[in-house]
């Protein structure tokens, strides 16, 4: 039976979600069998970042099968040529392929990065003195865009507020611009936790959509983007932006 | 219907039947690539719920995936997820299976009938009792289920067992008789 905060579909971000919080597995049960039986797994698992890990190599997999096809069906073997041009053909436009295509997650990281602007106030809501003092450092250096010592002082304001998720959707931003792609993309994927304000979670998930690019992952930077449109859809800033990056990523 | 390759709709993404379609009219590997990623979580998490480990879970997924992207043009398949799943579940039940023959006499502990000699196409009933093993060792406390997975799944010795968990020998030995006992209390209620 479905019960109270039970997600539709199982998502890999819920399902990871649950691996770090292993006390709501039993909480949140969905009601498809592949859900439930995804999520009672995971008492089986050891942390979070291995399964994350585990997820990559998976994905990697696939995407090395699916590289390898497509490069294949580009370039149609002839029997005339005979078999060793084929098989030079087919080597070196699979190379050709592959450099093009992460040449290209990176061309549209480039095109597409900049640092989300500050929207926030350098006044802390809450928290010590001390906590604001280092968040207002923390956002002063972020807006001269000096992003390691903004990350410096950002990660020791949240050492102390860990709840400010909208601080730490600017620290993953920074991490960003700093080229710290993978700790950037911990860092988003831990505010959105948080986030409630809705065009706040839209840039998260622009960002971790630029993290995935960065890693030349662009079929995960497309999930980001179409979860940004779903979830924001009249906002007039970034589901345009996310439709346009989309459609140069899709098939 | 299948929209256009470059359109996108307001949610802003394709449907798993929509992907499939693409797979079957354009052989597009993109398509593939989209919608085998996005359920990595979900047969991941079903493989080591069978298996009881995440090594074995992510090397099992590794081959479903890895014979899809070979074949699936060549399935019929009307709704995709429920598909994946028997997928998943059968190829698991499969390697379960294999697993559990190393202990034919200590299955037949917990259930006399477990490894009946039966005909190859009743296998399904075999793996209606694999499954319901594998339901009654996920319902065990904890140190009785670690026991019993690497004793039966593992194949490990009550010494190495003891190694691995750093309980005493002796707690070893009672976790494995007292989760067998649940286990065929377990199976006796599901049947």
């Amino acid at each position: 039976m479905k019960k109270k905060g039970t997600p539709a579909n199982l998502s890999r971000e819920a399902w990871l979600k649950a691996a770090r919080q292993k006390s709501q597995v039993q909480e949140d049960v969905p009601s498809d069998e592949f859900s439930r039986r995804a999520l009672a797994g995971l008492q089986y698992t050891k942390s979070e970042p291995e399964l994350r890990q585990s997820l990559q190599r998976i994905d990697k997999r696939i995407q090395e099968l699916t590289h390898t096809r497509r490069s294949a069906l580009r370039y149609p073997r002839n029997f005339w040529i005979g078999v060793a041009a084929a098989v030079i053909l087919l080597a070196s436009s699979a190379v050709i392929v592959f450099s093009l295509r992460t040449d290209s997650s990176r061309q549209l990281f480039a095109e597409h990065f900049e640092p989300l602007p500050n929207s926030l106030s350098a006044i802390s809501r809450g928290g010590s003195s001390s906590a604001g003092d280092l968040r207002s450092e923390g956002l002063q250096a972020y807006e001269n865009e000096a992003y390691r010592e903004a990350a410096h002082w950002f990660e020791q304001y949240l050492e102390q507020e860990p709840a400010d998720d909208s601080l730490r959707l600017y620290h993953g931003v920074t991490l960003l611009a700093l080229g710290r792609t993978e700790e950037a993309i911990s860092s988003l994927q831990e505010s959105l936790e948080g986030l409630r304000h809705a065009d706040f979670r839209s840039a998260a998930h622009w960002y971790l959509a630029m993290a995935m690019l960065r890693l030349k992952e662009p079929t995960q930077a497309a999930e980001q983007l179409e979860i940004l449109i779903r979830e924001n859809p009249t906002n007039r800033f970034y589901p345009p932006r996310a439709r346009n990056l989309l459609a140069q990523l899709r098939p | 219907m299948v929209r256009s390759r470059m359109s996108i709709t307001p949610t802003g993404q394709y449907t798993d039947e929509e992907l499939l379609h693409l797979v079957r009219s354009e052989h597009s590997q993109r398509a593939i690539d989209l919608l085998f990623r996005r359920h990595v979580h979900k047969v991941l998490g079903l493989c080591i719920s069978y298996l009881k480990n995440p090594e074995d879970g992510e090397d099992a997924a590794m081959e479903i995936f890895e014979n899809l992207c070979a074949n699936i043009a060549s399935y019929e398949i009307q709704k995709f997820e429920p598909w994946l799943f028997f997928v998943t579940r059968n190829h698991c039940l499969k390697i379960l299976r294999r697993k559990l023959k190393h202990r034919k006499e200590d299955l037949t502990e917990i259930n006399p009938d477990f490894f009946v000699e039966i005909n190859e196409d009743e296998d399904h009933y075999l793996d209606a009792q694999v499954e319901q093993l594998s339901d009654a060792i996920d319902q065990l406390r904890e140190e009785q289920r670690k026991c019993i997975v690497l004793f039966f799944l593992e194949q490990r010795s009550y010494k190495e067992i003891a190694d691995l968990t750093d309980f005493p020998l002796s707690q070893v030995k009672s976790n494995i008789q007292n989760g067998k006992r649940n286990l065929r209390n377990a199976l006796i209620n599901a049947t």
